[in-house]
């Protein structure tokens, strides 16, 4: 093994740690040392003190008296609060001077203003974060001035549209700062080419692994009371409350309503001396904050949270993790297991809790796929040019940009690098007044270009705007909640403004609350001590489960002998009443359902492959002259409501699987509409946070107003690559159609098809006109 | 049904899937709520959504204008978005309101967006606080306390209709008619709506009442 240069003090310092230098740690601070690449990734297990190694070697050139500046980037905000007080505690050990500062949207104005002047050696920040230095010319200097950039969990980032304004930053940063070097983190890697072609700026970057595997320990709990439906704990609270019992547990739920419910039945009847503290993106950052500290000190023993909690919080006292529903996909269920033993050599620990009977069949499939260390693939995503909208104006609000460099630097990304010319040329002249045909209101264009060529922002208030819009995350939770005393308490949807009297009670932030009044961006409650009928807050989003999970359910189904009783019932009423479908075939039900019939078909094959096949068949069934009032769609199979008096048969499905598919016309599918809303936020043509209800303009009007008079508009050619990302390819549908085709019809809703159709959201059909609809409600109406 | 017809104060009124309101012998056509030139408003303030709003609100008006074929237009008030909309909407669009308007006698009622507008006289036809034409009475927002013999015609609330079906909700825009009043649903194409269950019209409208819901090219009684 090769020497390595550490500082005596750096030495001493592991030794009073009891740490040892492993491996991959070794090997990364020779290829520091070397420094023949630009980019490293160093790829390690959850909770392998993969992000502290990131540091090491910075920590022995500190004590060299060499001092490196770092920029740290992590996907979420509480990782940097836990990571600043580890590092600090470091620097204290080893009595070195080291600046370590956070900059995320929690910190004041001031501070960050403080930081351009007076730079700290190490900057924690987020990728959002990043962009507004990119868009502000005073951290110019900031920016040139590093050495190197840590981005950690990249997988988090680079499959999605965060990940391609990162991207844009980095080629940015790599333009006007020559000696960069980047070094990305990853917890679990499974598709090491994508990961390296997204990374490698400037030469190829270079792999460091981590071959000890950390160990993990899942199990499944089953209560005899769980029901057929729903995603509520209620039946296992006193498991629960067994399990928690002089443990440090964090439990994890899927949806933030779940949060709140689960905080209120556990507290009702907890031993006093046990504290619960509650965790979720809607809650204002004090409290997050303060439940964080607590928990980490030990003041708080069990938190109940999100995905807010899932990534790197680097405690190393947590006991166990208790997972409630299923986390949908096995990247996530490692992770969220991850977090408990967070030590090189801890054994990590986790508990599934499935809240319905189908979900037992996902948490025993998940679990024999984590164990088996089975990742979800991950896909190859191109850049998002709603994405580059929004980065073209960031840019124009700091020095302004030239465009024809800046169309070279963009291309410098493996996201961005089939951008043509033209379409850059596209997505100026819309960031410029919109790019509409006839534009007559050229007197308020956005960005104007000034004498010496470059494009600058026109005025403050589009310069707000800009920045106040900055990040790819679309959250319609903006309107506060506010106690008498003005204290806020968080924010939530508008759509939940919109259901919501005065006088009604609700759960939020753990309080019973009561509605005082409301205002147009405000919700003024009381604290009340009645808890009367409660009326949930958000559901959040529907997280989708990966197509490998899907296809091991599909084989699990079918080997059922060692389920528990309530499961094997739930199997045999499905043949009884139906069928199971084996794995090479696709079951299909019809059944009569109010005043129209359901169509289920069961693929097993993830929610991507379920919304194209359904448009599909939506499509098909229109040309003959069936009529679909709306569909539904999991991760097994999707339902097709359609109009009573018609008859769907094996044979009409035979005629569909053997004859060529009419093709869907992207823009036509409701997903568009949703897709489109989407972009306008991103792009910056409607505000995220609209505060003026008087100019609030529904996105579904303006897309179907430009489809009317500019067809070809640039949004709507990107609203067209974004669904067609989303769909499947031909290939995965046509293996599909290669199936044996069960057809059932039945008289009633069969037990797999109760998930479906009684707690699935609808999507509306894009193939019934207004008009018939309208018909069809008004009837509806009077029976 | 393109169109419904009922009789009001011995008046035949025709009620059109566009949001129209025809006065059959009086040959009179109510519209409220164009709210012209809120694309422009947005656009001001670095929004750059299409204001291809402008071409479509016109492009209906004129069809319902020579389907009806009337002496008189009144327009019940936010006709235009900002007291400055006549004079940010490019001269083309006024003049072609004016070419729909032309030879008839156009009544203005103004409204909360559209009180003191600039360059006024751009536009052809009288502006107006209210306006009475014999048994009816048309203003902006509707009268707490409606006059007894008059039937009241009043925009401003941009009613909506929204049906649940199979756990999917359905927004309709539509009118409210009572014994003693009508609201009509906005004109506008970049206008939103306000549901009809809403607290701000539930505490205005009675009990008993009849509401059409426009369908694209229908209109429904419910």
């Amino acid at each position: 093994m090769y020497h390595l240069n550490l500082n005596e003090k750096f030495s001493k310092w592991l030794k009073s740690r009891n740490w040892q230098l492993h491996n991959f740690q070794r090997d990364f601070f020779q290829l520091l040392e070397e420094g023949k690449h630009r980019q490293y990734i160093i790829s390690s297990d959850i909770g392998t003190g993969k992000t502290v190694t990131a540091f090491l070697p910075f920590f022995n050139d500190y004590c060299h008296g060499n001092i490196k500046k770092v920029l740290y980037i992590s996907p979420l905000r509480s990782i940097n609060t836990s990571l600043e007080e580890n590092l600090k505690k470091i620097v204290r050990e080893l009595n070195i001077k080291c600046n370590i500062e956070k900059r995320t949207s929690d910190d004041s104005y001031l501070k960050k203003k403080k930081q351009l002047f007076n730079i700290p050696e190490i900057l924690l920040t987020t990728p959002e974060s990043l962009a507004l230095m990119i868009a502000n010319p005073d951290a110019t200097r900031l920016l040139e001035n590093l050495d190197f950039i840590i981005i950690d969990e990249i997988t988090e980032l680079i499959d999605n549209k965060r990940g391609d304004l990162l991207a844009l930053s980095l080629s940015r940063i790599n333009s006007i700062n020559k000696k960069i070097n980047l070094i990305g983190m990853s917890a679990t890697v499974y598709n090491f080419s994508y990961l390296k072609k997204w990374f490698s700026f400037n030469g190829t970057t270079k792999i460091i692994l981590n071959k000890i595997k950390k160990k993990i320990d899942i199990d499944v709990l089953y209560s005899n009371k769980i029901p057929l439906s729903g995603h509520s704990a209620y039946s296992y609270l006193e498991l629960i409350k067994e399990k928690i019992i002089n443990k440090k547990t964090i439990i994890f739920v899927n949806t933030r309503s779940q949060v709140e419910i689960l905080y209120k039945d556990l507290t009702l009847s907890l031993d006093p001396n046990l504290t619960i503290g509650i965790h979720h993106g809607s809650l204002f950052k004090e409290h997050r904050l303060r439940v964080e500290s607590h928990f980490a000190s030990g003041k708080i023993d069990i938190i109940i949270s999100t995905s807010s909690l899932e990534l790197g919080v680097d405690w190393q006292n947590v006991d166990q993790v208790i997972i409630i529903g299923t986390p949908k996909n096995i990247n996530r269920l490692i992770q969220r297991t991850g977090r408990s033993n967070h030590t090189h050599l801890g054994v990590a620990k986790s508990y599934l809790i499935p809240t319905n009977q189908f979900e037992y069949l996902e948490c025993i499939s998940a679990k024999k796929l984590a164990e088996k260390m089975e990742f979800d693939s991950m896909k190859e995503k191109e850049g998002s040019k709603d994405v580059l909208c929004q980065y073209l104006l960031l840019l124009s609000c700091g020095k302004g940009f030239l465009p024809s460099s800046t169309y070279l630097e963009i291309k410098k990304t493996f996201s961005y690098s089939k951008l043509t010319f033209f379409e850059f040329n596209e997505i100026l002249s819309f960031i410029k007044n919109g790019g509409y045909v006839l534009n007559n209101y050229k007197k308020w264009n956005k960005v104007y270009l000034s004498p010496s060529g470059v494009y600058k922002i026109n005025g403050l208030k589009n310069r707000i705007k800009t920045l106040t819009n900055v990040g790819t995350i679309i959250d319609s939770s903006n309107i506060k909640i506010v106690l008498q005393n003005k204290k806020c308490l968080g924010y939530v949807d508008e759509n939940f403004l919109i259901t919501l009297k005065i006088g009604d009670k609700f759960l939020f932030s753990g309080f019973n609350l009561v509605c005082m009044k409301i205002s147009s961006n405000e919700i003024i409650v009381k604290k009340t001590k009645k808890v009367l009928n409660i009326t949930p807050i958000f559901w959040g989003g529907n997280l989708s489960i990966s197509t490998n999970l899907s296809d091991e359910i599909l084989k699990n189904i079918n080997s059922h002998k060692n389920f528990p009783e309530k499961i094997k019932k739930l199997l045999s009423n499905q043949i009884t009443s139906s069928s199971l479908p084996r794995q090479n075939e696709i079951l299909i039900e019809t059944f009569p359902y109010h005043n129209g019939k359901y169509l289920c078909v069961y693929t097993f094959l993830g929610r991507q492959t379920n919304h194209t096949f359904s448009l599909l068949l939506i499509e098909f069934l229109k040309n003959k002259r069936i009529t679909t009032y709306n569909y539904t769609i999991n991760d097994y199979s999707f339902g097709i409501y359609y109009e009573d008096k018609k008859i769907i048969n094996l044979n009409l499905f035979k005629e569909f699987f053997s004859t060529e598919k009419l093709p869907i016309n992207f823009l036509e599918t409701f997903i568009a509409k949703k897709t489109f809303k989407e972009i306008s936020l991103i792009s910056g043509l409607i505000d995220k946070k609209n505060k003026n209800k008087q100019n609030f303009i529904n996105s579904d009007i303006i897309f179907d107003t430009l489809i009317k008079y500019d067809p070809n508009h640039i949004l709507l050619k990107i609203t067209k690559e974004e669904v067609k990302k989303f769909m499947v390819n031909k290939a995965k549908i046509d293996q599909l159609f290669k199936k044996k085709i069960i057809f059932n019809k039945l008289d009633k809703p069969s037990p797999f098809s109760s998930t479906l159709i009684y707690i699935n959201p609808r999507i509306k059909s894009h193939t019934i006109d207004q008009n018939k609809m309208l018909e069809i409600l008004v009837k509806n109406e009077i029976n | 049904m393109k169109s419904i017809k009922k009789t009001i104060n011995g008046e035949n009124v025709v009620f059109d899937y566009s949001g129209g309101v025809f006065l059959e012998n009086l040959k009179t056509l109510i519209f409220s709520d164009l709210h012209l030139g809120k694309s422009l408003s947005l656009i001001k303030n670095g929004n750059f959504i299409p204001s291809f709003d402008i071409d479509e609100t016109l492009i209906n008006l004129k069809k319902i204008v020579m389907r009806y074929n009337p002496n008189k237009v009144i327009f019940l008030g936010d006709s235009f978005h900002e007291n400055k909309s006549i004079q940010e909407i490019n001269d083309n669009y006024i003049n072609f309101l004016n070419d729909i308007l032309k030879d008839l006698e156009v009544i203005w009622i103004e409204g909360n967006h559209d009180l003191n507008l600039f360059v006024k006289e751009k536009i052809t036809g009288r502006f107006k606080n209210s306006y009475q034409l014999r048994n009816f009475n048309f203003v902006h927002i509707k009268n707490n306390h409606p006059s007894e013999k008059k039937f009241e015609f009043s925009g401003h609330f941009h009613p909506k209709v929204r049906f649940r079906f199979n756990r999917i909700n359905y927004n309709y825009k539509c009118f409210i008619l009572t014994n003693n009043f009508c609201i009509l649903p906005s004109f506008g194409t970049y206008t939103g709506g306000l549901d009809i269950r809403s607290n701000e019209l539930k505490n205005i409208i009675p009990l008993k009442k009849t509401i059409f819901a426009l369908g694209g090219n229908i209109i429904k009684e419910i």
